[in-house]
């Protein structure tokens, strides 16, 4: 096919995937003729699917539930507990070895997803209000593990504690005490110990602490499942994290 | 996965309710953690989230779960909505739609959506992309562009709620005749609206 009839048909797919009518096989096709363009789908064919269907919607439907309404709002009403007080939300981020790991398997399907998750999830990887988040997991999550962190050797003015939750898969960590890092130097770096999992911590991600001892809240990035995790644990690493940690520098350990 | 979609019924029931602040957006108030701001945000939307769901799913049960986790969603992500780039009704139908697609697919065993997760160490905004106006008018009246059967497959489909076996049905039409116009149609549309966006198009008048 020439570059144009491909152009039309990753456009044709595009539509498809904004319809959700792809088979799998048009799905691998889609994938491999945005590779082959530098292409992604486009967010145009999704956002006026979803604008005809409300459109059609407004007059075609049932309402709400009475009781579903009570439910939400009930469900609203346990969100409204907002303040981060004087805490600094850390954004972890992924250790280096895993980006790189990971670059290969990302690629073009990550970069398709972006133009039909895009706007929905582009600002922020996690929720909008770490605080908040926190609050509506402590409401929601009925398997919450709830441990706090205790300062080790050098690092014993760290405190504070974490949060999580298996059947979310979500957690945060609200520490204090912890000496601001230079993260050209070196960065914190949280592991999960799962023994169901693996004997080996799971990687937590990586982050910074910028202003010394204040406050922070961290939400949780590990990129594997976990299950009834035992610990928490900060170490400081190299920057962008290690592999597997030596456990030079242990800042604080939340166990069960 | 227009094949699983659940028919929807036929009431002509008003959407929102009669709440007078409903017109205002209330995305803005959430992502600034404003008292009540979520409840606002419920009684505007949910009957359009609601809608959506059981367009897809059959279960009621299954449905208002998952209502309430795209309230959920439409909480976490109400920070990104921009309402210079499409209406509040449309950012939370877009996350109603996707998730109630993504539970289908799910259930199938099918590969879902690429995780936020995934995507966002790639830095690239999909909004580069966006050419069109989709303000419900403009939408509705590009529909006239269509061929008429393929308008006739977009009445079936988003106006009446058809799968595509059932469309195939009531036409006679093969599925992947039926799949292959409705995509089209919405590339035409696409075109419709970008011509009608540039005023010194020919074709735009």
């Amino acid at each position: 096919m020439t570059r144009s009839e491909n152009q039309y048909r990753f456009e044709e797919l595009s539509a498809g995937l904004a319809m959700a009518d792809l088979s799998m096989a048009e799905e691998r096709e889609l994938r491999d003729l945005g590779t082959e363009l530098g292409a992604l789908p486009e967010i145009d064919f999704e956002l006026l699917a979803t604008t005809l269907e409300i459109e059609s919607l407004r007059t075609n439907a049932d309402p709400m539930p009475a009781h579903l309404v009570a439910r939400l709002e009930k469900f609203a009403d346990q969100l409204a507990v907002p303040s981060a007080g004087n805490a600094t939300i850390i954004t972890p981020q992924v250790s280096a070895w895993q980006r790189v790991i990971r670059s290969p398997l990302t690629g073009w399907a990550a970069a398709a997803a972006i133009a039909l998750t895009a706007w929905i999830g582009s600002k922020s990887e996690g929720p909008v209000n770490p605080p908040l988040a926190a609050s509506q997991l402590r409401s929601e999550a009925g398997d919450l593990i709830e441990r706090d962190f205790q300062g080790l050797g050098k690092f014993s003015s760290a405190s504070g504690n974490v949060i999580w939750s298996d059947k979310l898969q979500q957690g945060y960590m609200t520490l204090s005490g912890i000496p601001v890092n230079n993260p050209g130097e070196t960065q914190y770096q949280l592991w999960i110990v799962d023994p169901k999992r693996d004997e080996a911590p799971v990687d937590g991600g990586v982050f910074d602490i910028p202003t010394d001892g204040s406050p922070v809240v961290v939400p949780i990035v590990a990129k594997l499942a976990l299950s009834n995790p035992q610990a928490f644990v900060i170490t400081l690493e190299q920057p962008g994290g290690v592999v597997k940690s030596k456990q030079e520098q242990v800042v604080a350990l939340a166990k069960n | 996965m227009g094949e699983t979609q659940a028919s929807s019924g036929k009431q002509a029931i008003p959407l929102q309710t009669a709440d007078p602040t409903s017109t205002m957006d209330t995305l803005p108030d959430v992502a600034a953690g404003k008292p009540r701001a979520m409840n606002r945000c419920i009684t505007r939307h949910g009957g359009i989230i609601w809608a959506i769901v059981r367009k897809y799913l059959s279960d009621v049960t299954e449905a208002e779960d998952l209502v309430q986790e795209i309230f959920t969603e439409v909480w976490k992500k109400a920070d990104s909505f921009d309402p210079a780039l499409a209406s509040e009704s449309t950012f939370v139908g877009m996350i109603a739609r996707r998730r109630s697609i993504d539970h289908l697919r799910r259930r199938g065993r099918q590969p879902g959506f690429e995780t936020l997760d995934a995507i966002k160490s790639l830095g690239h905004d999909p909004w580069d992309q966006t050419s069109v106006d989709c303000d419900p008018e403009a939408v509705k009246s590009s529909l006239s562009c269509l061929e008429p059967d393929t308008r006739e497959l977009f009445d079936l489909f988003f106006e009446n709620g058809f799968t595509h076996p059932e469309i195939a049905e009531k036409t006679g039409l093969p599925l992947g005749t039926i799949k292959t116009r409705l995509r089209r149609g919405l590339i035409a549309l696409r075109g419709q609206l970008q011509r009608a966006a540039t005023p010194n198009s020919p074709s735009a008048s």
